[in-house]
Protein backbone atom coordinates (compact mmCIF):
# COMPACT_ATOMS: atom_id res chain seq x y z
CA UNK A 1 0.00 0.00 0.00
CA UNK A 2 2.89 2.27 -0.48
CA UNK A 3 3.29 3.65 -4.30
CA UNK A 4 2.00 7.28 -2.90
CA UNK A 5 5.64 8.20 -2.98
CA UNK A 6 6.61 7.61 -6.36
CA UNK A 7 9.00 10.78 -6.13
CA UNK A 8 12.37 10.34 -4.24
CA UNK A 9 12.45 14.25 -4.31
CA UNK A 10 8.82 15.14 -2.90
CA UNK A 11 6.95 14.52 -0.21
CA UNK A 12 7.25 13.52 3.27
CA UNK A 13 9.43 10.28 4.91
CA UNK A 14 6.73 7.08 4.87
CA UNK A 15 7.20 7.02 7.85
CA UNK A 16 6.49 10.44 8.53
CA UNK A 17 3.54 10.11 6.51
CA UNK A 18 2.23 6.99 8.62
CA UNK A 19 2.90 8.95 11.61
CA UNK A 20 0.57 12.13 10.48
CA UNK A 21 -1.88 9.71 9.15
CA UNK A 22 -2.76 8.29 12.74
CA UNK A 23 -2.28 11.33 14.85
CA UNK A 24 -3.22 14.38 13.03
CA UNK A 25 -5.85 13.31 10.06
CA UNK A 26 -7.84 11.55 12.76
CA UNK A 27 -7.80 15.48 15.10
CA UNK A 28 -7.55 17.83 12.19
CA UNK A 29 -11.55 18.40 12.32
CA UNK A 30 -11.27 19.43 16.92
CA UNK A 31 -7.89 21.32 15.19
CA UNK A 32 -10.07 23.30 12.32
CA UNK A 33 -13.05 24.04 15.13
CA UNK A 34 -10.33 25.76 17.26
CA UNK A 35 -8.62 27.56 14.49
CA UNK A 36 -11.93 28.63 13.11
CA UNK A 37 -12.90 30.21 16.58
CA UNK A 38 -9.85 31.98 16.59
CA UNK A 39 -9.55 33.20 13.02
CA UNK A 40 -12.72 33.39 11.23
CA UNK A 41 -12.16 33.17 8.23
CA UNK A 42 -11.95 29.52 6.57
CA UNK A 43 -9.42 30.66 4.28
CA UNK A 44 -6.90 31.52 6.64
CA UNK A 45 -7.78 28.33 8.72
CA UNK A 46 -6.97 26.42 5.39
CA UNK A 47 -3.79 28.07 5.61
CA UNK A 48 -3.13 27.46 9.02
CA UNK A 49 -3.80 23.89 8.29
CA UNK A 50 -1.23 23.47 5.36
CA UNK A 51 1.22 25.00 7.16
CA UNK A 52 0.69 22.38 10.25
CA UNK A 53 1.32 19.90 7.93
CA UNK A 54 3.93 21.50 5.94
CA UNK A 55 5.99 21.72 9.40
CA UNK A 56 5.60 17.95 9.99
CA UNK A 57 6.90 17.32 6.27
CA UNK A 58 10.39 19.30 6.83
CA UNK A 59 10.88 16.96 9.94
CA UNK A 60 13.25 13.94 9.52
CA UNK A 61 11.92 12.56 12.53
CA UNK A 62 8.81 12.43 14.57
CA UNK A 63 10.50 9.95 17.43
CA UNK A 64 10.62 12.80 19.88
CA UNK A 65 6.90 13.26 20.31
CA UNK A 66 5.68 11.72 23.40
CA UNK A 67 1.95 13.22 23.58
CA UNK A 68 1.04 13.53 19.61
CA UNK A 69 -1.92 15.71 20.07
CA UNK A 70 -0.36 18.05 22.82
CA UNK A 71 2.08 18.51 19.89
CA UNK A 72 -0.13 19.26 17.31
CA UNK A 73 -2.31 21.82 19.65
CA UNK A 74 0.98 23.14 21.39
CA UNK A 75 2.19 24.02 17.14
CA UNK A 76 -0.97 25.36 16.25
CA UNK A 77 -0.69 28.13 18.89
CA UNK A 78 2.71 29.27 17.89
CA UNK A 79 1.63 29.47 14.54
CA UNK A 80 -1.27 31.51 15.12
CA UNK A 81 0.76 33.80 17.09
CA UNK A 82 3.09 34.53 14.30
CA UNK A 83 0.08 34.65 12.36
CA UNK A 84 -1.95 37.28 14.16
CA UNK A 85 1.30 38.90 14.29
CA UNK A 86 1.53 39.62 10.62
CA UNK A 87 -1.69 40.82 10.83
CA UNK A 88 -2.69 44.61 10.99
CA UNK A 89 -5.71 44.20 12.87
CA UNK A 90 -5.33 42.05 15.43
CA UNK A 91 -8.51 40.69 17.21
CA UNK A 92 -8.23 40.95 21.08
CA UNK A 93 -10.76 38.06 22.06
CA UNK A 94 -8.94 35.81 19.33
CA UNK A 95 -5.44 36.63 21.11
CA UNK A 96 -6.85 35.66 24.36
CA UNK A 97 -8.38 32.27 23.33
CA UNK A 98 -4.65 31.48 21.83
CA UNK A 99 -4.01 29.62 25.51
CA UNK A 100 -7.32 27.73 24.70
CA UNK A 101 -6.12 26.42 22.27
CA UNK A 102 -3.24 24.91 23.22
CA UNK A 103 -5.14 22.55 25.52
CA UNK A 104 -6.93 19.69 23.81
CA UNK A 105 -10.36 19.32 25.28
CA UNK A 106 -11.19 16.24 23.58
CA UNK A 107 -11.18 13.27 25.80
CA UNK A 108 -8.20 12.29 27.53
CA UNK A 109 -5.22 11.18 25.73
CA UNK A 110 -6.42 7.44 24.48
CA UNK A 111 -4.67 4.69 25.02
CA UNK A 112 -2.83 3.50 22.20
CA UNK A 113 -5.14 0.43 22.11
CA UNK A 114 -8.45 2.30 21.92
CA UNK A 115 -6.61 4.59 19.38
CA UNK A 116 -6.24 1.87 17.38
CA UNK A 117 -10.10 0.55 17.13
CA UNK A 118 -11.56 4.33 17.32
CA UNK A 119 -9.65 4.49 14.12
CA UNK A 120 -10.95 1.76 12.52
CA UNK A 121 -14.04 2.57 12.98
CA UNK A 122 -13.15 6.38 11.43
CA UNK A 123 -11.59 4.69 8.80
CA UNK A 124 -14.39 2.67 8.14
CA UNK A 125 -17.13 5.16 8.99
CA UNK A 126 -15.36 7.53 6.70
CA UNK A 127 -15.74 4.82 3.73
CA UNK A 128 -19.30 3.86 4.36
CA UNK A 129 -20.00 7.65 3.70
CA UNK A 130 -18.79 7.89 0.43
CA UNK A 131 -21.55 7.46 -2.34
CA UNK A 132 -22.12 4.50 -3.88
CA UNK A 133 -19.81 3.47 -6.82
CA UNK A 134 -16.95 5.65 -4.75
CA UNK A 135 -17.78 3.83 -1.85
CA UNK A 136 -17.46 -0.05 -3.98
CA UNK A 137 -13.66 1.67 -5.46
CA UNK A 138 -12.80 2.46 -2.13
CA UNK A 139 -13.77 -0.73 -0.60
CA UNK A 140 -11.62 -2.24 -3.11
CA UNK A 141 -8.89 -0.35 -3.18
CA UNK A 142 -8.72 0.55 0.69
CA UNK A 143 -10.28 -2.97 2.06
CA UNK A 144 -9.49 -5.31 -0.48
CA UNK A 145 -6.23 -3.74 -0.89
CA UNK A 146 -6.18 -4.22 -4.57
CA UNK A 147 -4.59 -1.74 -7.18
CA UNK A 148 -6.56 0.27 -9.46
CA UNK A 149 -5.99 -1.91 -12.26
CA UNK A 150 -7.64 -4.73 -10.30
CA UNK A 151 -10.38 -2.98 -8.81
CA UNK A 152 -11.11 -1.72 -12.20
CA UNK A 153 -11.31 -5.34 -13.76
CA UNK A 154 -13.47 -5.77 -10.67
CA UNK A 155 -15.86 -3.77 -10.82
CA UNK A 156 -16.21 -3.61 -14.76
CA UNK A 157 -15.21 -0.42 -15.02
CA UNK A 158 -12.59 1.12 -16.66
CA UNK A 159 -9.43 2.60 -15.22
CA UNK A 160 -9.97 5.86 -16.23
CA UNK A 161 -13.08 5.85 -14.26
CA UNK A 162 -11.62 4.18 -11.44
CA UNK A 163 -9.40 7.23 -11.22
CA UNK A 164 -11.98 9.61 -11.51
CA UNK A 165 -13.75 7.86 -8.52
CA UNK A 166 -11.31 7.97 -6.33
CA UNK A 167 -10.17 11.51 -7.14
CA UNK A 168 -13.86 12.39 -5.72
CA UNK A 169 -13.92 9.64 -3.10
CA UNK A 170 -10.79 11.75 -1.80
CA UNK A 171 -12.48 14.81 -2.02
CA UNK A 172 -14.97 13.50 0.08
CA UNK A 173 -13.00 12.57 2.54
CA UNK A 174 -10.33 15.44 2.53
CA UNK A 175 -13.98 17.35 3.49
CA UNK A 176 -14.86 14.46 5.78
CA UNK A 177 -11.46 14.58 7.58
CA UNK A 178 -11.66 18.65 7.95
CA UNK A 179 -15.33 18.26 9.42
CA UNK A 180 -15.65 15.05 11.76
CA UNK A 181 -12.85 14.05 13.95
CA UNK A 182 -12.12 10.65 15.43
CA UNK A 183 -13.40 11.75 18.94
CA UNK A 184 -16.21 13.50 18.31
CA UNK A 185 -18.56 12.42 15.56
CA UNK A 186 -21.75 11.50 17.64
CA UNK A 187 -23.22 10.42 13.91
CA UNK A 188 -20.57 7.97 12.69
CA UNK A 189 -20.41 6.59 15.94
CA UNK A 190 -23.84 6.01 15.74
CA UNK A 191 -24.03 4.33 12.46
CA UNK A 192 -20.80 2.07 13.11
CA UNK A 193 -22.54 1.49 16.96
CA UNK A 194 -25.81 0.27 14.94
CA UNK A 195 -23.50 -2.27 12.98
CA UNK A 196 -21.47 -3.56 15.67
CA UNK A 197 -23.77 -4.00 18.49
CA UNK A 198 -20.92 -2.89 20.64
CA UNK A 199 -21.24 -0.24 23.13
CA UNK A 200 -19.78 2.88 21.42
CA UNK A 201 -17.94 3.38 24.34
CA UNK A 202 -14.36 2.45 23.20
CA UNK A 203 -12.01 0.57 25.19
CA UNK A 204 -12.34 -1.90 28.70
CA UNK B 1 -12.05 22.24 1.11
CA UNK B 2 -9.25 24.64 -1.17
CA UNK B 3 -8.06 24.26 -4.09
CA UNK B 4 -5.07 23.41 -3.46
CA UNK B 5 -6.42 20.68 -1.11
CA UNK B 6 -8.25 19.02 -4.42
CA UNK B 7 -4.98 19.43 -6.24
CA UNK B 8 -3.02 17.64 -4.11
CA UNK B 9 -5.72 14.86 -3.24
CA UNK B 10 -5.60 14.31 -7.01
CA UNK B 11 -2.05 14.49 -7.16
CA UNK B 12 -1.92 11.65 -4.34
CA UNK B 13 -4.53 9.59 -6.37
CA UNK B 14 -2.89 9.91 -9.77
CA UNK B 15 0.41 8.25 -8.09
CA UNK B 16 -1.24 5.94 -6.52
CA UNK B 17 -1.49 3.81 -9.76
CA UNK B 18 2.03 3.50 -10.76
CA UNK B 19 4.67 6.53 -11.66
CA UNK B 20 3.33 9.57 -13.67
CA UNK B 21 4.42 9.98 -17.11
CA UNK B 22 7.45 12.21 -17.64
CA UNK B 23 5.10 15.37 -18.81
CA UNK B 24 2.91 14.10 -15.72
CA UNK B 25 6.25 14.36 -13.44
CA UNK B 26 6.99 17.62 -14.40
CA UNK B 27 3.64 19.15 -13.61
CA UNK B 28 3.72 17.90 -10.83
CA UNK B 29 7.40 18.96 -9.68
CA UNK B 30 6.62 22.49 -10.59
CA UNK B 31 3.19 22.47 -9.02
CA UNK B 32 4.39 20.87 -5.79
CA UNK B 33 7.75 23.53 -5.53
CA UNK B 34 5.18 26.34 -5.78
CA UNK B 35 5.16 26.59 -2.21
CA UNK B 36 4.63 25.35 1.36
CA UNK B 37 0.71 25.28 1.47
CA UNK B 38 0.99 22.84 -1.81
CA UNK B 39 3.67 20.55 0.33
CA UNK B 40 1.19 21.03 3.28
CA UNK B 41 -1.64 20.05 1.42
CA UNK B 42 0.30 17.17 -0.41
CA UNK B 43 1.19 15.61 3.06
CA UNK B 44 -2.18 16.01 4.22
CA UNK B 45 -3.34 13.96 1.21
CA UNK B 46 -0.87 11.28 1.57
CA UNK B 47 -1.47 11.08 4.70
CA UNK B 48 -5.34 10.57 4.62
CA UNK B 49 -4.56 8.49 1.34
CA UNK B 50 -2.45 6.17 4.03
CA UNK B 51 -4.75 6.49 6.90
CA UNK B 52 -7.50 4.54 4.83
CA UNK B 53 -5.27 1.77 4.69
CA UNK B 54 -5.82 1.06 8.08
CA UNK B 55 -9.21 -0.74 6.40
CA UNK B 56 -6.94 -3.14 4.67
CA UNK B 57 -4.56 -3.84 7.35
CA UNK B 58 -7.73 -5.73 8.89
CA UNK B 59 -9.01 -6.94 5.57
CA UNK B 60 -6.15 -9.87 5.12
CA UNK B 61 -9.20 -12.29 7.23
CA UNK B 62 -10.25 -12.97 3.95
CA UNK B 63 -8.02 -15.37 1.91
CA UNK B 64 -9.72 -13.81 -1.37
CA UNK B 65 -11.37 -10.54 -2.85
CA UNK B 66 -14.96 -10.80 -3.37
CA UNK B 67 -16.24 -11.88 -6.94
CA UNK B 68 -18.67 -9.61 -7.99
CA UNK B 69 -20.15 -7.82 -11.20
CA UNK B 70 -20.36 -4.03 -11.54
CA UNK B 71 -23.81 -4.26 -10.90
CA UNK B 72 -23.52 -6.03 -7.09
CA UNK B 73 -24.06 -3.55 -3.97
CA UNK B 74 -21.17 -2.79 -2.26
CA UNK B 75 -22.33 -3.74 1.18
CA UNK B 76 -22.67 -7.29 0.24
CA UNK B 77 -19.93 -9.06 1.70
CA UNK B 78 -18.90 -12.49 0.21
CA UNK B 79 -17.02 -14.92 3.32
CA UNK B 80 -20.66 -16.45 4.16
CA UNK B 81 -19.85 -18.47 1.07
CA UNK B 82 -16.36 -19.13 2.00
CA UNK B 83 -16.19 -21.83 4.25
CA UNK B 84 -12.96 -23.19 4.48
CA UNK B 85 -11.74 -26.91 6.16
CA UNK B 86 -13.61 -28.51 8.73
CA UNK B 87 -12.84 -27.61 12.47
CA UNK B 88 -14.78 -27.12 15.02
CA UNK B 89 -15.54 -24.85 18.06
CA UNK B 90 -16.10 -28.25 20.11
CA UNK B 91 -12.24 -28.60 20.30
CA UNK B 92 -11.71 -25.58 22.09
CA UNK B 93 -12.03 -26.38 25.45
CA UNK B 94 -9.36 -28.56 25.45
CA UNK B 95 -6.06 -26.87 24.86
CA UNK B 96 -6.80 -24.09 27.42
CA UNK B 97 -6.70 -26.31 30.47
CA UNK B 98 -4.21 -25.70 32.59
CA UNK B 99 -2.14 -28.70 34.55
CA UNK B 100 -0.69 -27.92 37.88
CA UNK B 101 1.31 -30.25 40.00
CA UNK B 102 4.48 -31.95 39.49
CA UNK B 103 7.77 -31.82 41.06
CA UNK B 104 7.95 -28.71 43.08
CA UNK B 105 11.16 -27.10 43.81
CA UNK B 106 12.77 -26.45 47.11
CA UNK B 107 14.41 -23.01 47.77
CA UNK B 108 13.42 -22.18 44.08
CA UNK B 109 12.87 -18.53 42.45
CA UNK B 110 8.83 -18.76 41.13
CA UNK B 111 8.48 -16.27 38.39
CA UNK B 112 4.65 -15.51 37.35
CA UNK B 113 2.98 -13.55 34.52
CA UNK B 114 -0.91 -12.53 35.48
CA UNK B 115 -3.41 -12.87 32.48
CA UNK B 116 -2.10 -10.96 29.46
CA UNK B 117 1.03 -10.12 30.91
CA UNK B 118 4.14 -11.20 28.72
CA UNK B 119 7.68 -10.83 31.06
CA UNK B 120 11.46 -11.60 30.36
CA UNK B 121 13.24 -12.58 32.97
CA UNK B 122 17.08 -12.88 32.96
CA UNK B 123 18.24 -15.96 34.77
CA UNK B 124 21.29 -15.64 37.17
CA UNK B 125 23.14 -18.23 34.92
CA UNK B 126 22.59 -15.38 32.23
CA UNK B 127 19.81 -17.82 30.34
CA UNK B 128 16.73 -15.35 29.60
CA UNK B 129 13.31 -16.84 30.41
CA UNK B 130 10.58 -15.45 28.34
CA UNK B 131 6.59 -16.16 30.31
CA UNK B 132 3.92 -16.16 28.25
CA UNK B 133 0.38 -14.78 29.86
CA UNK B 134 -0.90 -16.73 32.71
CA UNK B 135 1.95 -18.93 33.24
CA UNK B 136 3.84 -19.80 36.33
CA UNK B 137 7.65 -20.95 36.52
CA UNK B 138 9.97 -22.62 39.49
CA UNK B 139 13.74 -21.88 38.92
CA UNK B 140 16.45 -23.78 40.83
CA UNK B 141 20.27 -23.57 39.82
CA UNK B 142 22.43 -25.63 41.66
CA UNK B 143 26.43 -25.60 40.47
CA UNK B 144 25.71 -29.35 38.54
CA UNK B 145 22.21 -28.58 37.11
CA UNK B 146 19.66 -25.81 36.21
CA UNK B 147 16.39 -26.75 37.04
CA UNK B 148 13.39 -24.87 35.56
CA UNK B 149 9.58 -26.22 36.54
CA UNK B 150 6.73 -24.80 34.33
CA UNK B 151 4.34 -25.25 36.57
CA UNK B 152 1.29 -24.09 34.07
CA UNK B 153 1.27 -21.88 31.15
CA UNK B 154 4.28 -21.42 28.31
CA UNK B 155 7.75 -20.02 28.48
CA UNK B 156 10.37 -19.60 25.68
CA UNK B 157 14.17 -19.87 27.22
CA UNK B 158 17.47 -18.65 25.41
CA UNK B 159 19.96 -21.03 27.38
CA UNK B 160 23.10 -19.84 27.73
CA UNK B 161 26.01 -21.81 26.95
CA UNK B 162 26.97 -24.17 29.32
CA UNK B 163 28.11 -27.71 28.95
CA UNK B 164 28.89 -28.35 32.26
CA UNK B 165 25.66 -27.42 33.53
CA UNK B 166 22.93 -28.78 31.78
CA UNK B 167 19.18 -26.70 31.64
CA UNK B 168 16.43 -28.97 31.91
CA UNK B 169 12.93 -27.98 31.72
CA UNK B 170 10.17 -29.84 33.72
CA UNK B 171 6.41 -30.03 32.15
CA UNK B 172 4.77 -32.42 33.92
CA UNK B 173 6.59 -35.62 32.92
CA UNK B 174 7.90 -34.06 30.27
CA UNK B 175 11.06 -33.15 30.20
CA UNK B 176 13.69 -31.10 27.98
CA UNK B 177 17.00 -30.60 28.09
CA UNK B 178 19.46 -28.02 26.50
CA UNK B 179 22.95 -26.80 26.58
CA UNK B 180 22.99 -23.77 24.90
CA UNK B 181 20.01 -23.09 22.45
CA UNK B 182 16.42 -21.31 22.92
CA UNK B 183 13.31 -23.27 22.77
CA UNK B 184 9.95 -23.05 23.95
CA UNK B 185 7.38 -25.17 26.56
CA UNK B 186 4.14 -25.02 26.79
CA UNK B 187 1.84 -26.70 28.87
CA UNK B 188 -1.37 -28.10 27.00
CA UNK B 189 -3.81 -30.79 28.65
CA UNK B 190 -2.31 -33.67 27.55
CA UNK B 191 1.11 -33.07 26.77
CA UNK B 192 3.65 -30.10 26.12
CA UNK B 193 3.90 -28.79 23.22
CA UNK B 194 8.28 -28.14 22.49
CA UNK B 195 9.62 -25.24 19.87
CA UNK B 196 12.94 -25.19 18.92
CA UNK B 197 14.33 -21.40 17.87
CA UNK B 198 17.88 -22.64 17.72
CA UNK B 199 19.99 -25.29 18.41
CA UNK B 200 18.88 -28.69 19.40
CA UNK B 201 17.47 -30.02 22.24
CA UNK B 202 16.70 -33.53 23.97
CA UNK B 203 12.75 -34.04 25.25
CA UNK B 204 11.98 -37.37 27.28
CA UNK B 205 8.48 -38.29 28.91
CA UNK B 206 9.76 -39.72 32.76
CA UNK B 207 7.64 -42.84 32.33
CA UNK B 208 8.22 -43.37 28.48
CA UNK B 209 10.91 -46.16 27.59
CA UNK B 210 11.89 -44.85 23.96
CA UNK B 211 14.14 -43.09 25.46
CA UNK B 212 14.86 -39.00 24.50
CA UNK B 213 14.33 -37.68 21.21
CA UNK B 214 16.28 -34.59 19.21
CA UNK B 215 14.41 -31.67 18.92
CA UNK B 216 16.32 -28.86 16.20
CA UNK B 217 15.96 -25.62 15.38
CA UNK B 218 12.67 -24.65 13.54
CA UNK B 219 11.15 -28.19 14.62
CA UNK B 220 7.93 -28.53 16.09
CA UNK B 221 7.37 -31.30 19.06
CA UNK B 222 4.70 -32.38 21.01
CA UNK B 223 5.30 -34.56 24.17
CA UNK B 224 2.43 -36.23 25.73
CA UNK B 225 2.24 -36.84 29.67
CA UNK B 226 1.66 -40.69 29.56
CA UNK B 227 4.52 -43.15 28.06
CA UNK B 228 3.29 -42.15 24.48
CA UNK B 229 5.52 -41.00 21.49
CA UNK B 230 6.96 -38.32 20.69
CA UNK B 231 6.09 -37.05 17.18
CA UNK B 232 8.24 -34.31 15.66
CA UNK B 233 7.96 -32.06 12.69
CA UNK B 234 10.05 -29.60 10.99
CA UNK B 235 7.88 -26.19 10.62
CA UNK B 236 10.20 -23.09 10.63
CA UNK B 237 7.76 -21.19 9.84
CA UNK B 238 4.41 -22.46 12.41
CA UNK B 239 7.32 -22.39 15.04
CA UNK B 240 8.32 -18.27 14.54
CA UNK B 241 4.45 -18.05 13.78
CA UNK B 242 3.43 -19.40 17.61
CA UNK B 243 6.68 -17.61 19.13
CA UNK B 244 4.68 -14.19 18.11
CA UNK B 245 3.46 -13.53 21.61
CA UNK B 246 6.82 -12.69 22.44
CA UNK B 247 5.96 -8.95 20.46
CA UNK B 248 2.53 -8.69 21.92
CA UNK B 249 1.38 -10.63 18.89
CA UNK B 250 -0.99 -13.19 17.66
CA UNK B 251 -0.37 -14.45 14.19
CA UNK B 252 -2.78 -16.40 11.99
CA UNK B 253 -2.21 -18.16 9.01
CA UNK B 254 -4.65 -20.24 8.23
CA UNK B 255 -5.94 -21.13 11.91
CA UNK B 256 -9.99 -21.52 12.26
CA UNK B 257 -11.74 -18.59 13.97
CA UNK B 258 -12.50 -21.19 16.66
CA UNK B 259 -8.22 -21.68 17.25
CA UNK B 260 -8.08 -17.80 16.94
CA UNK B 261 -10.71 -16.98 19.36
CA UNK B 262 -8.90 -19.27 21.88
CA UNK B 263 -5.93 -17.90 20.94
CA UNK B 264 -6.81 -14.51 22.11
CA UNK B 265 -9.10 -16.05 25.20
CA UNK B 266 -5.37 -17.10 26.44
CA UNK B 267 -4.57 -13.48 27.06
CA UNK B 268 -7.73 -11.16 27.98
CA UNK B 269 -10.34 -11.41 30.58
CA UNK B 270 -12.86 -10.82 27.49
CA UNK B 271 -13.75 -13.76 26.31
CA UNK B 272 -14.35 -14.43 22.20
CA UNK B 273 -17.17 -16.44 21.70
CA UNK B 274 -18.26 -18.23 18.55
CA UNK B 275 -21.89 -19.07 18.90
CA UNK B 276 -21.81 -20.95 15.52
CA UNK B 277 -19.72 -23.40 14.92
CA UNK B 278 -20.00 -23.45 11.19
CA UNK B 279 -18.25 -19.84 11.38
CA UNK B 280 -15.63 -21.43 13.85
CA UNK B 281 -14.31 -23.42 10.81
CA UNK B 282 -13.51 -20.20 8.95
CA UNK B 283 -9.74 -20.22 8.05
CA UNK B 284 -8.08 -16.95 8.66
CA UNK B 285 -4.76 -15.12 7.61
CA UNK B 286 -3.43 -12.05 9.33
CA UNK B 287 -1.52 -10.65 12.15
CA UNK B 288 -2.85 -8.80 15.13
CA UNK B 289 -2.13 -7.18 18.86
CA UNK B 290 -3.00 -10.31 21.37
CA UNK B 291 -4.56 -7.24 23.90
CA UNK B 292 -6.87 -6.36 21.17
CA UNK B 293 -9.59 -8.78 20.97
CA UNK B 294 -12.23 -6.11 20.56
CA UNK B 295 -10.65 -5.05 17.09
CA UNK B 296 -9.96 -8.69 15.84
CA UNK B 297 -13.77 -9.41 16.14
CA UNK B 298 -14.66 -5.61 14.78
CA UNK B 299 -12.42 -7.26 11.49
CA UNK B 300 -14.11 -10.15 11.51
CA UNK B 301 -17.54 -8.60 11.89
CA UNK B 302 -16.94 -6.07 9.27
CA UNK B 303 -15.27 -8.21 6.85
CA UNK B 304 -17.14 -11.76 7.07
CA UNK B 305 -20.42 -9.65 7.55
CA UNK B 306 -21.46 -11.79 10.82
CA UNK B 307 -22.99 -10.41 14.22
CA UNK B 308 -21.27 -9.40 17.41
CA UNK B 309 -22.24 -9.28 20.45
CA UNK B 310 -21.16 -7.80 23.66
CA UNK B 311 -22.00 -8.65 27.26
CA UNK B 312 -20.14 -7.99 30.02
CA UNK B 313 -16.83 -10.23 29.42
CA UNK B 314 -17.97 -11.84 26.47
CA UNK B 315 -17.97 -11.21 23.01
CA UNK B 316 -20.66 -13.45 20.71
CA UNK B 317 -19.29 -13.70 17.29
CA UNK B 318 -22.32 -15.11 14.75
CA UNK B 319 -25.56 -16.56 16.18
CA UNK B 320 -28.93 -14.22 15.78
CA UNK B 321 -28.32 -11.29 13.17
CA UNK B 322 -29.54 -7.98 14.47
CA UNK B 323 -31.86 -5.92 12.96
CA UNK B 324 -30.15 -5.07 9.32
CA UNK B 325 -29.54 -1.50 9.11
CA UNK B 326 -29.73 0.22 5.70
CA UNK B 327 -25.48 0.08 5.39
CA UNK B 328 -25.63 -3.59 5.32
CA UNK B 329 -28.33 -3.73 2.42
CA UNK B 330 -27.71 -0.51 0.36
Amino acid sequence: MLGVLGCAMRGADPEIVAWVGSHVVPFEADLRRKLRYICGAADEVDDLVQDIYYRFLKMRSVDHIDDPRNYVFQMARNLVVDHLRRKRVVNIEAAQSLDELAVFDGAPSPERVTMARAELKWVLGVIARLPERCRDVFQMRKVYGLSQAETARQLGLSENVVEKETMRGMHIISDTVARVSVSGDRNAQRRQAGRSRIPARLGR
Amino acid sequence: MSTIDKEASDWVVRQSSGPLDEEAQRAFEAWYDTGPRQQGAYLRAQAIWRSLDKATVQANLRPEPPRRTARTSAAQRPSRRVVLGAGVAASAAAGLAVMVGGPRLAGGKILTTTLGEVRKVPLEDRSVASLNSDSRLEVSMTPKLRRVVLVSGEALFEVAKNPQRPFVVEAGHVFVRAVGTAFSVRRRATGADVLVTEGVVEAWNAGGTGGARRISAGEQAFVPYRAESISVRAAPQEVERRLAWREGNIILNNQTLAEAALEFNRYNRLKIVIADPALGAHRLVGQYRADQPEQFVDAVQALMDVSVSRTGERLTVGGKRPATTPSDRS
